[in-house]
């Protein structure tokens, strides 16, 4: 009798581990379905809310307006307090109206993927850099909410709390986490509607930008078109666990003559950009650490080219990455 | 105070608001429409200081963050109004003080309109620290070094072109873009 007992011991622990395990498994799953109806949410239903984003303790509201229609998704985002700051988007091009920079910027959109970033083995390798769970409920803007944690598994990249309504899956709150636990940026919805249909002047700008600076990027090598772009002649040594490339194009700046040579990572999530350029005698490139919030960015000269890394990423993954740029 | 009330509103906005202040806040802005005015009214003061009057002011907006404000769980009543007759002098004090911050502001606002005095407003140390910035980026460079403009314009460039892969990819809808708009102030 006394041999059995550690056998049952052991047969008991497994049978209890495996459990945890299926039960954790199961929850995870339950959070990526979730997550995968809010990104299928915010493409295909029509709506319009009012949001406060909040960082660097500063608050400020901002309207968005989205139609989902066969010949592609719309949207409008306005900035309702202090200058009327606007992002318009369609299937063919980004609008930034920038009042205070006096500024319009317009450039290609690309076509959205559903959640997560479409990398054929993201939900996979995601559970190594992410763990998700389902929190429990909540009630945002008046509606019942699902709370999801993103938790980062290391320092390279923020965790998000999302809150996302219990029916229409439509993101109403989102955290954004750093390693520390302190939400570095939150965005929250005061007012959502889902409509019916969404008209044509509620996504037309209430600027006309004249007298603005107009910066249109003159051309653009079709995304990942081979062919057209070529293979990069740079690489990057030291990717964090996790980042792919997922882009490689060639930009022409608005403000600059030359194309810019363009690496983007991802982890399905947090995205990396890179940016190459031959160096010009009358500009000056970023050297160092520069941030905004929750986007850092490093820049390096590298012979006679000037590397900047741009991402809503913790600062050490932009150093990390900038570091080990590599011209092959 | 003023600081207060907006340290407890983003608190509140967080989920971490104790649950004393909590219902604290929310009676005095559910039951003073003013006060959700005022609210407005500073936002919109802090937003002038920095950078001209907004071309457009959206009057609706203390309200919507009331109702969802309003649909907040409510505090048990008994616990919740003990703590809200000991304190409700401090909080008619504190929206005093909210008042004369929101006075000072709106005479710095004028003053801010006249070349050389823009620099004593600012160090006023009543004002809020997130209105005294006044450099023309909000890209912050690295302690010691004076970033150049044309460093910050191409950064910006950077951005909005990034926030069209970042929108593509990870998360969903303008959030990207959300950054472009709200750091696009002076």
């Amino acid at each position: 009798m006394t041999r059995n007992k550690p056998t049952l011991l052991t047969l008991g622990a497994g049978l209890v581990l495996g459990l945890l395990a299926a039960v954790a498994g199961a929850a995870t799953g339950d959070a990526r379905d979730l997550l995968r109806q809010m990104s299928e949410a915010s493409m295909g239903l029509n709506y319009r809310g009012t949001f406060v984003y909040l960082h660097n303790g500063q608050l400020e509201a901002m309207q968005v307006v989205h139609r989902a229609a066969k010949e592609g998704e719309q949207e409008r985002l306005i900035a309702l307090t202090g200058e009327a700051r606007e992002v318009l988007r369609d299937k063919d091009k980004v609008t930034c109206i920038l009042p205070n920079s006096k500024a319009v910027m317009v450039d290609k959109s690309i076509p959205r993927q559903p959640f997560p970033a479409a990398l054929p083995r993201d939900l996979e390798a995601l559970t190594d850099t992410y763990e998700f769970q389902i929190l429990g409920e909540d009630r945002v803007s008046g509606r019942p909410a699902r709370i999801v944690a993103i938790r980062s598994l290391d320092a390279f990249r923020y965790g998000y709390r999302l809150w996302l309504e219990r029916d229409s899956h439509l993101l109403l709150k989102s955290d954004l986490i750093d390693s520390d636990g302190r939400a570095v940026e939150q965005m929250m919805f005061t007012d959502v509607e889902i409509l019916d249909a969404v008209s044509d002047a509620a996504l037309t700008p209430s600027l006309r930008g004249d007298g603005y600076t107009w910066h249109e990027q003159k051309e653009r090598a079709a995304a990942d078109d081979r062919a057209a772009v070529g293979e990069s002649a740079w690489s990057v040594t030291g990717l964090p666990a996790g980042f792919m490339r997922t882009h490689h194009n060639r930009h022409v700046m608005p403000s600059a003559a030359v194309p810019v040579e363009h690496l983007v990572f991802s982890d399905g999530l947090a995205t990396v950009s890179v940016y190459i350029e031959p160096r010009q005698a009358d500009a000056q490139g970023l050297s160092g650490h520069s941030n905004m919030g929750a986007v850092n960015a490093l820049g390096v000269q590298i012979g006679d080219y000037q590397v900047t890394v741009v991402g809503e990423v913790p600062r050490l993954t932009v150093e990390r990455i900038g570091q080990s740029v590599r011209r092959r | 105070m003023s600081e207060q009330i907006r340290e407890q509103l983003s608190a509140l906005l967080d989920g971490e608001l104790p649950a004393q202040e909590q219902s604290l806040l929310l009676a005095r802005l559910a039951h003073e429409p003013d006060l959700r005015a005022r609210w407005s009214n500073y936002q919109l003061i802090g937003d002038g200081l920095r950078k001209g009057l907004p071309a457009q002011v959206d009057l609706d907006f203390a309200d919507r963050v009331m109702r969802a404000i309003d649909d907040l769980p409510a505090q048990p009543a008994g616990k919740s109004s003990a703590v809200l007759r000991v304190l409700k002098p401090l909080v008619g004090l504190a929206v005093a003080a909210s008042v004369a911050v929101v006075a000072v502001l709106a005479v710095q606002q004028s003053r801010t309109l006249t070349p050389g005095t823009a620099q004593v407003a600012i160090n006023q140390p009543a004002q809020p620290e997130a209105y005294a910035r006044v450099q023309g980026t909000r890209w912050q460079a690295q302690p010691g070094n004076v970033q150049a403009p044309q460093v910050d314009n191409r950064l910006n460039e950077y951005l909005v072109n990034h926030s069209e892969y970042a929108a593509s990819g990870g998360m969903p809808g303008m959030l990207p873009y959300v950054r472009v708009v709200g750091y696009d102030q002076e």
